[in-house]
């Protein structure tokens, strides 16, 4: 089973500096759960631009720490911003899910 | 964000220093502060790198400092990556700007490259994407 985070990429740009990393992943979290907010306050029918911003926002992130499973459910999220509530939601779940198997596996390591 | 109320005095003096200085400026105009932090760690390891958050301030600092290059995201809050590119690129003949972003549309790079951006750079940030934007840069010079 694939890694929910594969961190070759951003060791090579951190040069295996693991205080920069552990704070990389810190800003992680924070934000991660910030756009995971925003996605729930905007989920009513129909177009929203608040939650394809926050989807955006948080497939940017995911991208560059190399969860590429988060990224994708984010892109998914981000390119059906005119979809229902209840779509919206489900994928918020899925969203949900991934982050948090990103966010266990990132605190294993330290 | 008016370009006629820059002062040219301040970015005269800038565009002069730019000439004199012997490391690389770079400027990274990001508003997702992991994706800022992750490059400008990188950067940083070889050249002087500021890094903003908004396309105010990215016109702001480029005024004071003529960065030689601008890594500049596309989707800003309010005033986003395109207009502050047509904004630079009409400033300063000489920016070399590259954009990025977490799409990876042909209409982005299209746009991008048509206004003026000398690169386009798709997240993820690797270090062979961003060195080929600092040796194009380099290349560009000689």
């Amino acid at each position: 089973m694939n890694e929910p985070v594969n961190l070759t990429n951003l060791r090579e740009m951190t040069d295996g500096d693991v205080e920069m990393e552990k704070m990389l992943f810190e800003e992680f979290f924070s934000s991660s759960e910030e756009c995971i907010l925003l996605m729930g306050n905007n989920c009513e029918d129909g177009e929203n631009e608040g939650f394809r911003s926050s989807a955006h926002a948080l497939k940017g992130t995911a991208i560059n720490l190399g969860a590429e499973t988060l990224s994708n459910l984010c892109k998914y999220a981000q390119e059906n911003y005119t979809a229902s509530s209840a779509e919206k939601q489900t994928m918020i779940d899925n969203i949900k899910e991934e982050y948090h198997k990103a966010k266990a596996f990132l605190q294993e390591i330290y | 964000m008016d370009i006629n109320k820059i002062n040219i005095t301040t970015f005269s003096r800038a565009l002069e220093k730019r000439q004199q200085r012997e490391n690389l400026h770079i400027l990274i105009v990001e508003d997702q502060k992991f994706s800022r932090l992750m490059l400008k760690t990188f950067l940083a390891k070889a050249y002087e790198v500021t890094d903003v958050e908004t396309g105010e301030d990215a016109l702001a600092e480029y005024i004071i400092s003529a960065p030689d290059i601008v890594f500049l995201d596309i989707e800003l809050p309010k005033v986003n990556g395109y207009k502050v590119l047509k904004l630079l690129t009409k400033l300063d003949k000489k920016a070399f700007i590259i954009m990025v972003t977490a799409n990876n549309y042909k209409e982005d790079v299209d746009k991008s490259l048509t206004l003026g951006a000398k690169g386009f750079v798709a997240k993820p940030y690797t270090k062979d994407k961003i060195y080929e934007c600092v040796e194009d840069f380099i290349l560009m010079q000689q």
